[in-house]
């Protein structure tokens, strides 16, 4: 009996590091996957660029930041995604009864900003630039120069100005 | 009878035990730890987005130690959506090779495996070893705004030596 007794107690004392070690043949952990679905983008013309009167035969400029006459778009957006900002070309505004008047962009015609009060930079609108937007929004103001000939019909003259707006993923 | 009952078990008993005491001392036991999670970032509704395995700065990182010529199962429990707190899910997907093991944990060691099932691998060191893991998301063009996520969980068994 004590022989067995003796047996038994060497089986345990065995038996328990090996309970052990079963114990640890394998482990587990986790981590997230995590992803942000934000809005599409938006744009909004907010402010026409406006000459106002022109003489003939004497140019006349609008600067990017010259807010109260450039024009101005809103952009909306995610977060402080970095989006894509170009123009397509104007070369004329046109009036109702067929006349032309000559326009331009010129290479700091375009500005960007945080508020819709301040450009914050200009940008060449025909090579276009990067921009990140500010939680969510960015202003971009546009202006441009007419050069009215010296015997340019009097009139409204206007032209379409289109902002191209994407996302660039960065 | 009876006291030959009890010596028949406690040699079996003691022969269970011998292997395991053993292979104890040969190396650490296994453990994995998580390191980095998968981030996809900003999305747009309706459109897709895959991080790379590769991809250090997104991916999903690991890392898992065990006995030098160890061989381990790994097996990734994976979920099919992201879900967000609000309420709106967005699936998410693994492809057959957006897992990678690597025993530096550098770029010119690593094993591309499947994720969706579990991979076999006989370890050549005793430290660290990298698991990388990469993935894709598609959220449908009306998916709710939001922050999604989800769990991954990565298993470790022992094979043996």
């Amino acid at each position: 009996m004590k022989k067995l007794t003796m047996i038994l107690a060497l089986t345990a004392f065995l038996a328990i590091p090996a309970m052990v070690s079963a114990q640890g043949q394998g482990d587990a952990a986790s981590i997230s996957a995590t992803a942000t679905v934000i809005a599409q983008l938006e744009v909004s013309g907010e402010e026409d660029l406006r000459f106002g009167d022109v003489i003939p035969g004497i140019a006349s400029t609008i600067a990017a930041t010259d807010v109260g006459n450039a024009g101005r778009f809103q952009i909306q957006g995610g977060g402080n995604q970095e989006v894509s900002l170009s123009f397509d070309n104007l070369t004329e505004l046109a009036a109702t009864g067929g006349a032309t008047l000559p326009f331009a962009f010129g290479s700091s015609s375009a500005g960007f900003g945080v508020s819709s009060g301040e450009a914050d930079g200009t940008f060449d609108p025909l090579a276009g630039t990067d921009q990140r937007l500010d939680n969510g929004v960015l202003y971009v103001f546009v202006g441009g120069t007419v050069t009215p000939t010296a015997g340019q019909p009097a009139g409204s003259y206007e032209g379409q100005i289109t902002l191209n707006v994407a996302y660039t993923g960065n | 009878m009876r006291l030959g009952s009890l010596l028949t078990l406690s040699i079996t008993m003691l022969t269970i035990a011998v292997p395991g005491a053993l292979s104890a001392q040969q190396g650490p036991p296994l453990a994995v730890q998580g390191q980095q999670d998968l981030s996809f970032g900003e999305l747009l509704g309706g459109l897709a987005t895959r991080v790379s395995p590769n991809d250090a700065g997104r991916n999903a990182q690991l890392r898992i130690r065990g006995a030098r010529d160890q061989t381990i199962e790994i097996s990734f429990d994976l979920p099919a959506e992201m879900s967000r707190p609000e309420g709106g899910s967005i699936p998410l997907l693994f492809g057959a090779a957006d897992a990678q093991f690597s025993a530096s944990g550098g770029t010119g060691d690593r094993i591309p495996f499947d994720p969706n099932t579990p991979w076999t691998i006989t370890l050549t060191q005793q430290g660290w070893s990298w698991i990388f893991l990469g993935g894709t998301v598609q959220p449908p063009p009306q998916a709710p705004l939001g922050t999604y996520s989800a769990t991954i969980t990565l298993t470790l068994s022992d094979l043996g030596s």
